[in-house]
């Protein structure tokens, strides 16, 4: 042998010792694997703390802090306002008294800035003021009605000067110009100064006017009254541009309403307007209201009352106090003797029995901690949200925010006195009351109201619907749009496209992964495996609007195709295994490779085609002969499309009556035929299965016929192009590789030695993979879906361009969704930084993270469980 | 080709001159030495000028040998000699290796193992294999055995349950795991592991056995007791089984071949096999002279 010189050298025995640099690469990688392992546990961690951090805020309850009391400067204690304002800012207010005198104080030191006389005349009887629509600088916001039948419009409003022109020695807070200076962040001069101004008078009745109100709309302005001799009326002054005078003039358009006084009743004590100005109510003391509808135009006689309803049900003895809109003037609010509000509004009922098919429902009874509390002597309403302020006889103040029915401050005034008016500052972040020459202030936060837990997770009553329901509709046309912040639908969106997603990738991928490990020699299999995983390489942005652009339209014109494929396909494919049987064994044993693979790739295109040559037929048979009008338009009777949706399952139990009941009878008389007479009769059994599914189809059709999945008005089961079946084929098709990859190497990783023991018992293939390899990958195989899964909760684009994004919640495969990612992506480009909905969409962002750490965690869970079972059993 | 049940050929002349291995592995040609004893036995599986290559390289070559029916024979030879090739070779366990090429012919009662048409599954069904590493199914004790019956559909439990034990018995394993037939076979020990495959092996009622070194992993005790079950399983099943112990083959087989670099050399009844060998190579490897 030829010597090592080395060994030869020393002939004692070598002292082994690991070499210094080896030590140091393992030090070096022990640490750099536990910084890289705790640095992403803390970056899920932070992202985690960020979320939170900004969701928080949103369930933070609100905060009030009461200011000193002012005494307003040259107001007497007797002479209540009829009404009150304050700047948006909230540093200036208005008190106007029923004689016309109009002063404006500052509100951080309660003296005078400016008084005016806004009208003369001793005879004003009825005032009206529009809410937060008034914007418009054009249009009147009040409107004064006076005794003689006459009625001024005009204008009550705060603007902002920046005078160039302020003389030295003037100082900030002093009273200039009968308005309010400061000095803007950048030093210039800001002057805050009421602006008002009354129209001549408008000759309405020949009586005195009782009752006024008026609406802007989005025609011009609508007033209505009530006059002393009883005409009840919606007047329009459409604004028009005189071509002769050169002056804008206002064209009167009188809507007369049907009225006679009741003597049982007496006189109304309110009168309100909706937003629109075409609908009126009629409100006495004891609640009983009428609800007049002047929507249609055309009418000449006068309008009807179209609805009686009480306000306060629940009590005889009840009586309105005080009475407001809600913004938007879509909503009244009653305060009743004891502090509690009742919220109506009307809602579309399927069975109205009005004659224009609203009912006004009450929403909302907002009711003081202990069920009761003094009688209220001022309501108001915030021009912005659904904010809402009661003033009672005690002396307290309330505030409520309607929709999700919170009591959000409650507080006292400092010597218990009743508030004459109130007023929830534009910004909502201070109350004003009014009392005698005292003005009493609070300070407060409000939060976000609209998003509490239970309007965010559970059924909410929103103005106009017939009940409480999950909604998410953050933006609407106009200020007064209320935004319904309700996550399920978005989580049932997810869900739903996860579902359909789920229902298309999982059998195949599974499938596709038992064949190429079990069935394909492993040349064939590493190229399958990198031709499905090169699918994954895919963007799935592409996959979106391949989708939205090209599938959809395709999957509309050729629906019943599709459906019939579908049904079809393994029917197809059980024949196809049927006819493989009956070859002779050596052609077949021949065909195995890739005559065989070829042979299962055709399966889909045959059933295409199958598809295609019966559609028609199913199309006449079961859906009137258009399947789009069936679903759309109520085309058709309910059977067919029942005979139709039920067919797998008729099938499905067909297979099972025939093979499963029939199978032991043929196997005991089979075991003398030959390879070729069994799978005739195999092929046989398969039509009779057909021809047994047909039969039940059609009865279960018959069954079922009864009610119409397509609801009453064909609004049940509609098809929209972009719905969850597509969204399944194209979300199903991108993570069809990732399943596909983690199943088949689940599927490898099993010992060669147990499918060898299992063919050595001389079990088949088949029997081989569904006994023994799958329920030992049973765990990876779990593994793959749950990370399939976690793929399509997470998935955006594609959900983002092929799912409609309507809200809804429905299963139907037909109608579209809308998902939290998708959500995400679409409205936090747009919401306004720290805005409630931006806060909501991060809970949105929370939800998700939640959902899928939840389905990690539990699939970690079951796949030990799996493990542990395998091993103990 | 011969026909099966004819005479061996047999050239004690040659193998008289020795140098069988240097023969060999030259490549010149050679002729196994089958003792005339093996002749009037009823062989059950005639391999027939068997040839086998993994890819390029050949592992079998001209292998001739007829199992004699209801008898236990051993496979000797050294480690790589193809003992395991031949056994899986026996149950067209090969198949599932994409590379492995056949010539040659393997008849089980008379029909062609490897003819076109053959149905492999049928074949397994009357061939049960023991292999080398005891493998059960992650599953039941109880599972294992009656898997053989599930996959032809026998579902009536009074069958099953007498078939489990039946088998838990003949694989002298019953007494040992008739309290926890339920649970997982994973928990036994190797060596019961190992019979609990032999039970499996036998709950599909074969008529031959294959064993490919069953007791490698075994301590005496154990190796003892699956030798008494060879013993007692014999003649019911044929029974052909590799082994690198020579006592066990003396001890348990009735014939013994010697393998050596994928060529049969030497094959007889073992007592002559072990006693009066024809070739100074047989003798040497049973001796334990060989190296
Ligand atoms: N799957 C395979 N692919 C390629 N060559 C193989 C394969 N299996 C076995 N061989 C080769 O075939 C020859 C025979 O192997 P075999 O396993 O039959 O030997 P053996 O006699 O059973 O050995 P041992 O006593 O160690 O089990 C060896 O040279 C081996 O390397
Ligand atoms: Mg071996």
């Amino acid at each position: 042998m030829h010597a090592d010189p080395h060994s030869s050298a020393s002939s004692a025995p070598r002292v082994r010792k690991t070499p210094r640099s080896v030590r140091r690469a393992e030090r070096l990688a022990t640490a750099s694997i536990t910084i890289g392992g705790l640095g992403t546990i803390a970056v899920v961690t932070l992202i985690f703390a960020f979320l939170l951090w900004v969701v928080w805020p949103l369930f933070a309850s609100a905060s009030v802090e009461r200011l000193p009391t002012l005494a307003l400067e040259g107001v007497e204690a007797d002479s209540p306002p009829v009404r009150t304002g304050t700047n948006d800012e909230g540093t200036l207010g208005w008190r106007l008294r029923a004689d016309g005198r109009l002063d404006v104080h500052d509100l951080a030191t309660g003296a005078l800035v400016q008084r005016q006389t806004l009208f003369e005349a001793e005879g004003a009887t009825a005032f009206a003021f529009a809410s937060a629509a008034g914007d418009d600088h054009s249009l009147p916001n009040v409107a004064v009605g006076f005794a003689d039948g006459t009625m001024r419009p005009g204008r009550i409003a705060f603007e902002t000067q920046y005078p160039t022109d302020v003389s030295e020695g003037v100082r900030e807070g002093d009273a200039y110009e009968g308005g309010l200076l400061t000095r803007t962040p950048g030093g210039q001069w800001r002057l805050d100064r009421l602006q008002t101004s009354l129209q001549e008078p408008v000759s309405l009745a020949s009586a005195r006017i009782e009752l006024l109100d008026l609406s802007i709309t989005p025609q011009g302005v609508a007033y209505a009254f009530l006059a002393a001799d009883g005409t009840l009326q919606i007047t329009n002054l459409q604004a028009r541009f005189d071509m002769m005078t050169d002056r804008e003039v206002f064209d009167v358009v009188a809507k007369p309403l049907a009225y006679t006084a009741d003597a049982a009743l007496g006189p109304p004590s309110h009168l309100a307007l909706s937003g629109i100005g075409n609908t009126l109510f009629l409100v006495w003391r004891d609640g009983t209201t009428w609800r007049y509808d002047a929507r249609d135009e055309r009418a000449s006689a006068g309008y009807e009352v179209v609805e009686v309803f009480d306000m306060l049900p629940d009590d005889p003895e009840a009586r309105i106090d005080r009475l407001t809109h809600l913004v938007g003037k879509g909503s009244l609010v009653a305060a009743d003797q004891r502090g509690r509000l009742h919220v109506w509004f009307a809602s579309r009922p399927a069975g109205a029995y009005a004659a224009d098919g609203l009912v006004m429902t009450r929403g909302h009874v907002l009711v003081p901690d202990g069920g009761a509390a003094a009688p209220t002597t001022a309501l108001a309403a915030s021009p912005r949200s659904r904010l809402v302020a009661t003033a009672h006889a005690d002396g307290t103040v309330r505030l409520y925010h309607v929709t999700t029915e919170q009591r959000l401050v409650e507080a006292g005034t400092q010597r218990g006195l009743p508030a004459e008016a109130l007023v929830i500052a534009p910004q909502e972040n201070a109350l004003f009351a009014w009392r005698g020459a005292n003005l009493e202030r609070w300070q407060v936060d409000v939060g976000h109201p609209e998003a509490t837990l239970g309007s965010l997770f559970t059924r909410v009553w929103y103005e106009g619907q017939v009940g409480p329901a999950h909604a998410w509709q953050s933006e609407g046309g106009s200020d007064e749009f209320e935004p319904k912040l309700g996550l399920m639908p978005l989580v049932f969106g997810t869900l739903k496209a996860t579902l359909y997603s789920m229902l298309i990738a999982a059998p195949i991928a599974l499938l596709a992964a038992i064949f190429t490990s079990e069935f394909l020699v492993p040349r064939w299999r590493a190229r399958i495996k990198s031709v499905i995983e090169m699918m994954a390489s895919l963007p799935s942005v592409v996959l979106g609007f391949l989708a939205a652009v090209v599938l959809a339209p395709l999957i509309e014109d050729t629906l019943i195709v599709v459906l019939v494929t579908f049904v079809a396909l393994p029917f197809v494919v059980a024949l196809g295994a049927r006819l493989w049987q009956l070859l002779p064994a050596r052609t077949a044993v021949r065909l195995e490779g890739l005559p065989r693979l070829g042979a299962i790739s055709a399966m889909l295109p045959l059933a295409l085609g199958v598809g295609i040559l019966i559609a028609p037929t199913v199309e006449r048979l079961c859906f009137a002969g258009d399947v789009l009008a069936w679903l759309n338009r109520g085309r058709g009777e309910a059977a067919g499309g029942w005979s139709f949706m039920l067919s797998p399952f008729a099938f499905a139990l067909a297979g099972l009556l025939v093979f499963r009941v029939g199978g032991g009878w043929v196997r005991s008389v089979s075991t003398q035929w030959s390879r070729l007479q069994c799978a005739l009769v195999d092929l046989l059994r398969l039509l009779v299965v057909v021809a047994v599914g047909l039969l039940l189809a059609w009865l279960l059709g018959l069954a079922f016929g009864g009610t119409d999945p397509r609801g009453p008005t064909g609004t049940g089961l509609a098809y929209q192009p972009r719905n969850a079946m597509i969204v399944g084929f194209v979300m199903g098709f991108a993570i069809v590789p990732i399943i596909y990859t983690l199943a088949e190497d689940a599927l490898s990783s099993v010992p060669r030695e147990l499918r060898e023991a299992s063919l050595g018992c001389g079990a088949t293939p088949w029997q081989t993979a569904w006994r023994i390899v799958v329920p030992t990958a049973m765990s990876g195989l779990f593994g793959a879906l749950m990370v399939g899964i976690g793929r399509a909760v997470g998935e955006t684009m594609i959900v983002l361009m092929a799912a409609g994004n309507t809200a809804i919640m429905e299963w139907n495969a037909f109608n579209g969704f809308r998902t939290l990612s998708a959500n995400i992506a679409t409205e936090l480009p747009e919401a306004v930084k720290d805005s409630t909905h931006y806060r909501v969409l991060f809970l949105a962002g929370f939800v998700l993270f939640a959902m899928t750490f939840a389905l990690n965690t539990v699939a970690e869970l079951v796949r030990r469980r799996v493990r542990r079972r395998l091993e103990d059993l | 080709m011969t026909e099966s049940g004819t005479v061996p050929r047999v050239r004690p002349q040659a193998a008289r001159l020795g140098g069988v291995f240097e023969a060999v592995s030259a490549g010149l040609p050679y002729e196994t030495a089958t003792h005339e004893a093996m002749a009037p036995k009823e062989a059950i599986v005639n391999i027939r000028d068997f040839d086998l290559w993994y890819g390029a390289t050949r592992a079998l070559y001209r292998i001739a040998l007829d199992v004699p029916r209801g008898e236990v024979t051993a496979l000797i030879g050294p480690s790589g000699c193809g003992k395991s090739t031949l056994l899986r070779s026996v149950n067209r366990m090969n198949d599932l290796i994409a590379t492995v090429r056949i010539e040659g012919d393997m008849r089980l009662d008379g029909e062609s193992l490897y003819s076109a048409g053959v149905d492999v599954i049928e074949l397994r069904k009357r061939i049960g294999m023991v292999f080398q590493k005891p493998n059960p199914f992650p599953m039941s004790i109880y599972e294992n055995i009656a898997y053989p019956l599930r996959i032809d559909g026998v579902k009536d439990r009074k069958v099953l349950d007498e078939v489990v034990e039946r088998s838990l018995r003949s694989a002298g394993l019953w007494d040992e795991v008739r309290d926890r037939l339920d649970a997982s076979a994973l928990r036994l020990s190797g060596g019961q592991q190992q019979r609990l495959c032999i039970g499996r092996a036998i709950a599909g009622n074969p008529g031959v056995l294959l064993l490919d070194e069953p007791c490698s992993a075994l301590d005496p005790i154990a190796t003892g007791r699956i030798e008494d079950l060879i013993q007692e399983l014999k003649g019911q099943y044929t029974i052909l089984m590799v082994t690198h112990n020579m006592q066990q083959a003396q001890r348990a087989s009735d014939n013994t071949a010697f393998m050596y670099l994928g060529r049969l050399v030497e094959y007889g009844p073992t007592q002559d096999i072990f006693v009066g060998p024809r070739l100074k190579e047989t003798e040497d490897y049973v001796t334990g002279r060989f190296g």
